[in-house]
C-alpha cells in the first residue's frame, strides 16, 4: 500500500510540471468541447489529436489524450440538458430528466449536478483503478459469452424504467431498435444482412445517426410545430445554482452510479452507454416515488452522469493491466501509445513508470481540472436558453448536420439521419418515448453476438445459458426487472391500493 | 516543374487558409474544408495543367489525397497517416498531401467511390490491406456500372509498405504446448479447439486458422471459430479461458507474449520474428508449411499511366527505405515488407484466388 502512495507521488511529480499541467488544460477544453458538440465523441477527438501528439514525450501525450476524453464525458450532458440532444451515446439517458429540469427553469442545477457526480465518480473510480485493478480485472475476465448475453439482456430490462405511459410502447421502441442493430454485416456468418446491396450499410447503423435522427431532429420538428400552433412555453432559465437539497437527494444516486460505473466500464466489451442506463434503471426502481422519474428528477441527472464517467475509468484498467482495448476509445488509445513507443500491456507499469503513474495522477488532475472548469460554464450554457427560439432550433439542427456528416463524410448517414428524424417525430408525438430505439440499438448488436458466441461453444445447446452461475444470475434479474412493473401492480391490487 | 504558386490564381489569403503547410501536427480538424479545397482547386488547376503533366518523368501537380478507407484509428488510418507524415517529411513528394476517411464496408465504400468517380486520377492513392481481399472475395464491392464483383485487375495496385503477421496463440496454461499438439486435438475432435478471432466468419482471423489447419492436411470447414468484435474481446475471452485458442495478429499480442500470459504455437511468418518474438517458433519450423501475410499497402485508382503508377512505385519504394518510416512502422508492430510492380499484382491475384477458393469450401461464396 505504501509502495501504491509512493508511486501515486511520484505520478504527481511528473503531472504537475508546467507542461503537463497545460496539456491536461488543453486537453479538457478540447474535450468538453467534443463532449458538448453532439456527432464528434472520444473516438474522433482522440483521432483528431492523435497526430499532434508525435514527437511528444509520451506521458504529456497520454496526460493531453485521457485529459481529453474524461472532458467528452463531462460535455457529453450539456446539450442532452439543455436542448435534448445527446451529446455522446452514453448521455442519451440524461435526456429523460435534464431536459425536464430544463423546461422547469433548473437547467443549472442538472449541469451543476452533471459535473459535480461526474468528478466525484471520476476520482472515486481512480482510487478503484488504482487500488483494485487487478483483482477486479480477473473478475472482469470471467465473462465470456453467456455472461455478457445475461448483462445485455438486463441492460435491455432497463426498458421498464424508461417507459412512459406505456410499456408496451416502450417496447415496441426498444425492437424497433432491436431491428436496427440487424442490419449490416453478421459477424457470425459473414452474410450482408438488410443492406440492399447498399455498400456504406455492410457496417451498420450507427448509433449516432439513430440518436441525432431520434432525438435532435424530431426535437426541431416538434418545436417548429409547437412554435406555430402556440403552444410551446420558452424555457425558464431559471436558478443556476445548485440547492443542498439537490445535492443531498443525489448522494446516493452518485455513489450507486459510480459503481454500476466502474465496474461495467472493465467489462471488455460493455461501456459507458450500458452503465448509464443500467444507473438509471437501479435509481428509479429504489425510489420511493418512481413515478419522478421522467418528470425532472435530479436524481435522474445524478445517476447516469456518475455512471459514464466511472465508466470511462472502468475502461482504463483492461488497457493498463492486460493491454487489451475495451472500447473503440481505448483500442484508439492504444493505437496511440503504441505510435509513441510504449507497449501497453501487463509490463507497462514497470517499463514505463512515469506514463503509467503520471497517467493515473492526470486523471485526478484532469477531474479536478474539469470539475473547475464546467462549473463557472454552467452560468453561460444556460443562457443558450435565451436564445430566441427562432435561432436556437436552426443551430441545433446545423450542429447536428455538421456532427453526423462531418465525421464520416457519409451522405448515406445525412439521409438516414433525417429518415430517423421523421420517425422520431412521428413517435414522439403518438407518445412512444424514444429512449429505448437507442437502447436496443446499442445493445442490440452485442446481446445478438454473444447469445451466438455462446451457442458455437455450446455446439448449439441453450443450457450453457443458465449452466454459469454469473450468467443463471443475471437472467433471473432480467425477468424479474421485466415482471416488476406488474408484479408490483398486482400486490397494490392485492393490498386495495390503487394501481400506479 | 516547379510547385505551381497558387497565391497566383486565389490571392494569398486563400492559400493560406486551404493550404496550410503540411506539418507533422496536421490534424484531421480541417478535413472538411480541405475537402471543400480539393473540390474547388480542381477545376481550374485540372484543365490548366494537364497540357504540363505531359513531360518524360510524371510526377504530380497538384495537392495529392490519400484515402484512409476506414475511420480515424484503425490500421488502414494509420498506414495512411504514416505515408503523408513521411512522404512530407522527407519532402518525397513535391505537393501537400492530405488524408481523408472514407469508412464503410471494409473498403467497399471507398472502392465503389473510387470506380464511380475517380478513374485515371493519378492524385489519389488508398491505403488497403488483405481486408480489402477480403471485401473482393466476398463479393462486397461491385463494379457501379456492369454489377460485377471487381478484383484486383479492377484497380491499380502500387505497393505493400510493410507488414504484420497472423499467429495461433493459447493461454499460458493451456495443454498444448506446440502446434502438432493443437492440431492433434483438431484431428481427434475439430469441436475441442474453439478459436477466438476479432473478426467476422469467412474474414480474416477465420481464415488464418484455416489456413493452418488445410496446410497440415486436415478438413479447414470444421474450425470452431467464436467471432468477437475485434481483437481486444477476442483476447480477453481467450484469457478468460472461454475459449481454447485465438489467431490474432502479431501487433496485437506483443505486451501479452512479454509478460507471458499467453503462448505462441506458431508465428505465420517465413522466418521467426525478432524482439519478444525470437523464441516463436514458425508454423515451417513445425512442418506446416504456410503463412499469413498481412501486407499493408496501397491502390491508386484505375486508369493511370504507366509512368504515374512508375512514379508512386518508386515514391513508395524511397519511403521505405528512410529511418523515419522504419521507426514509425516499428511503433506500430508492422515489420518490412516491399513488393510493387508485376510481383506484386501477381501476389495479390493469388491472394485473392486462395481467398476465394476458401471461402467457397466453407460455404460462404458460392
Amino acid at each position: 500500500m505504501t509502495e501504491v502512495f509512493s508511486s501515486l507521488a511520484y505520478g504527481f511529480s511528473v503531472a504537475l510540471t508546467p507542461t503537463n499541467l497545460m496539456w491536461a488544460t488543453v486537453g479538457s477544453i478540447i474535450g468538453t468541447l467534443i463532449g458538448v458538440l453532439p456527432g464528434i465523441g472520444p473516438v474522433s477527438g482522440i483521432a483528431i489529436l492523435i497526430p499532434v501528439t508525435y514527437g511528444m514525450n509520451p506521458a504529456s501525450a497520454m496526460i493531453l489524450l485521457t485529459a481529453m476524453y474524461y472532458g467528452t464525458m463531462y460535455g457529453g450532458s450539456t446539450t442532452s440538458i439543455l436542448v435534448n440532444v445527446p451529446g455522446e451515446a452514453s448521455s442519451v439517458v440524461t435526456t429523460l430528466d435534464g431536459y425536464q429540469m430544463a423546461r422547469q427553469g433548473r437547467a443549472g442545477p442538472a449541469l451543476a449536478i452533471a459535473a459535480i457526480g461526474s468528478f466525484l465518480a471520476g476520482t472515486f473510480s481512480i482510487v478503484g483503478l488504482m487500488l483494485f485493478a487487478v483483482p477486479i480485472i480477473s473478475l472482469a475476465l470471467r465473462f465470456g459469452p453467456a455472461e455478457y448475453f445475461g448483462l445485455m439482456l438486463l441492460g435491455l430490462s432497463s426498458v421498464t424504467s424508461l417507459a412512459g405511459k406505456s410499456l408496451v410502447k416502450a417496447l415496441l421502441s426498444m425492437i424497433l431498435g432491436l431491428v436496427v442493430s440487424t442490419i449490416g454485416v453478421d459477424l457470425s456468418t459473414g452474410i450482408a444482412r438488410y443492406t440492399f446491396g447498399i455498400p456504406q450499410l455492410l457496417d451498420g447503423v450507427g448509433f449516432l445517426v439513430v440518436a441525432i435522427g431520434l432525438f435532435a431532429i424530431s426535437e426541431v420538428l416538434l418545436a417548429v410545430e409547437e412554435i406555430a400552433t402556440a403552444k410551446r412555453e420558452a424555457i425558464p432559465v431559471g436558478r443556476v445554482w445548485l440547492a443542498w437539497k439537490d445535492f443531498a437527494a443525489s448522494w446516493w444516486a452518485m455513489i450507486r452510479g459510480t459503481v454500476i460505473g466502474f465496474y461495467i466500464g472493465v467489462l471488455p466489451a460493455a461501456g459507458a452507454t450500458i452503465a448509464s442506463f443500467m444507473a438509471y434503471d437501479v435509481e428509479k426502481r429504489l425510489a420511493k416515488d418512481p413515478s419522478r422519474f421522467g418528470k425532472g428528477d435530479i436524481r435522474g441527472v445524478a445517476a447516469p452522469e456518475s455512471a459514464n464517467n466511472a465508466a470511462a475509468v472502468g475502461n482504463m484498467v483492461p488497457l493498463l493491466t492486460l493491454g487489451l482495448p475495451g472500447s473503440s476509445t481505448t483500442a484508439i488509445m492504444l493505437g496511440a501509445l503504441m505510435m509513441l513507443g510504449i507497449q501497453p500491456g501487463p509490463l507497462m507499469y514497470q517499463k514505463n513508470p512515469d506514463v503509467f503513474w503520471g497517467l493515473i495522477a492526470s486523471m485526478y488532475l484532469g477531474n479536478a481540472m474539469l470539475l473547475i472548469l464546467n462549473l463557472p460554464l454552467v452560468g453561460l450554457w444556460v443562457k443558450i436558453l435565451a436564445i430566441p427560439e427562432r435561432i436556437l432550433y436552426p443551430l441545433i439542427l446545423g450542429v447536428s448536420v455538421i456532427g453526423v456528416y462531418g465525421v464520416s463524410g457519409s451522405l448515406t448517414d445525412l439521409l438516414l439521419a433525417c429518415g430517423f428524424g421523421l420517425l422520431g417525430y412521428y413517435m414522439r408525438s403518438h407518445d412512444y418515448p424514444v429512449a429505448p430505439a437507442v437502447l436496443g440499438v446499442v445493445l442490440g448488436g452485442l446481446m445478438e453476438q454473444s447469445l451466438r458466441q455462446a451457442l458455437v461453444l455450446s455446439d448449439g445447446s441453450f443450457w450453457i445459458l443458465v449452466q454459469r452461475p454469473i450468467s443463471l444470475v443475471l437472467l433471473i434479474l432480467s425477468a424479474v426487472s421485466l415482471a416488476s412493473p406488474y408484479l408490483i401492480a398486482a400486490f397494490r391490487k392485492f393490498q386495495g391500493e390503487p394501481a400506479f | 516543374m516547379a510547385p505551381i504558386d497558387l497565391t497566383a490564381t486565389f490571392g494569398r489569403s486563400y492559400y493560406r487558409n486551404r493550404w496550410p503547410k503540411p506539418r507533422a501536427g496536421m490534424g484531421k480538424g480541417r478535413t472538411m474544408n480541405r475537402r471543400l479545397g480539393v473540390s474547388l482547386l480542381m477545376i481550374p488547376l485540372g484543365v490548366g495543367l494537364l497540357a504540363g503533366a505531359a513531360g518524360a518523368a510524371w510526377q504530380p501537380d497538384k495537392p495529392v489525397e490519400i484515402i484512409a478507407p476506414s475511420g480515424p484509428g484503425g490500421g488502414w488510418d494509420r498506414t495512411a497517416r504514416g505515408a503523408q507524415k513521411i512522404l512530407t517529411e522527407e519532402k518525397l513528394v513535391p505537393q501537400p498531401i492530405v488524408v481523408n476517411n472514407v469508412a464503410g464496408g471494409s473498403g467497399a465504400v471507398a472502392l465503389g467511390q473510387v470506380l464511380a468517380k475517380r478513374k485515371g486520377d493519378a492524385h489519389l492513392l488508398l491505403a488497403m490491406s488483405p481486408a480489402l481481399t477480403f471485401t473482393l472475395a466476398l463479393g462486397r464491392a461491385k463494379d457501379p456500372a456492369s454489377g460485377k464483383n471487381l478484383t484486383f485487375r479492377d484497380i491499380t495496385p502500387i505497393a505493400a509498405v510493410a507488414t504484420d503477421y497472423g499467429a495461433i496463440v493459447v493461454r499460458k496454461d493451456s495443454p498444448y504446448k506446440n502446434l502438432k499438439e493443437l492440431l492433434e486435438a483438431y484431428k481427434g475432435n475439430p469441436g475441442a479447439v474453439s478459436v477466438a478471432g476479432g473478426s467476422a466468419v469467412g474474414s480474416q482471423d477465420h481464415v488464418k486458422f484455416a489456413k493452418v489447419v488445410k496446410a497440415a492436411g486436415l478438413d479447414g470447414t470444421k474450425v470452431k471459430y467464436v467471432p468477437f468484435q475485434g481483437g481486444g474481446e477476442a483476447l480477453a475471452s481467450l484469457l478468460g479461458g472461454h475459449t481454447a485458442a485465438a489467431s490474432p495478429d502479431i501487433s496485437e499480442i506483443a505486451g501479452q507474449v512479454e509478460a507471458g500470459q499467453i503462448r505462441v504455437l506458431a508465428v505465420l511468418s517465413d522466418q521467426r520474428l525478432g524482439g519478444v518474438f525470437k523464441d516463436a517458433p514458425t508454423a515451417k519450423e513445425q512442418g506446416v508449411n504456410t503463412n499469413y501475410i498481412l501486407w499493408r499497402g496501397f491502390y491508386a485508382a484505375p486508369g493511370l499511366t504507366k509512368e504515374q503508377a512508375d512514379y508512386w512505385r518508386g515514391t513508395l519504394g524511397k519511403m521505405v527505405k528512410t529511418p523515419t518510416w522504419k521507426k514509425l512502422a516499428t511503433d506500430s508492430g508492422w515489420f518490412e515488407l516491399f513488393m510493387a510492380g508485376e510481383e506484386f499484382n501477381k501476389f495479390l491475384d493469388e491472394d485473392l484466388a486462395f481467398a476465394t477458393g476458401l471461402l467457397k469450401e466453407l460455404g460462404l461464396v458460392k
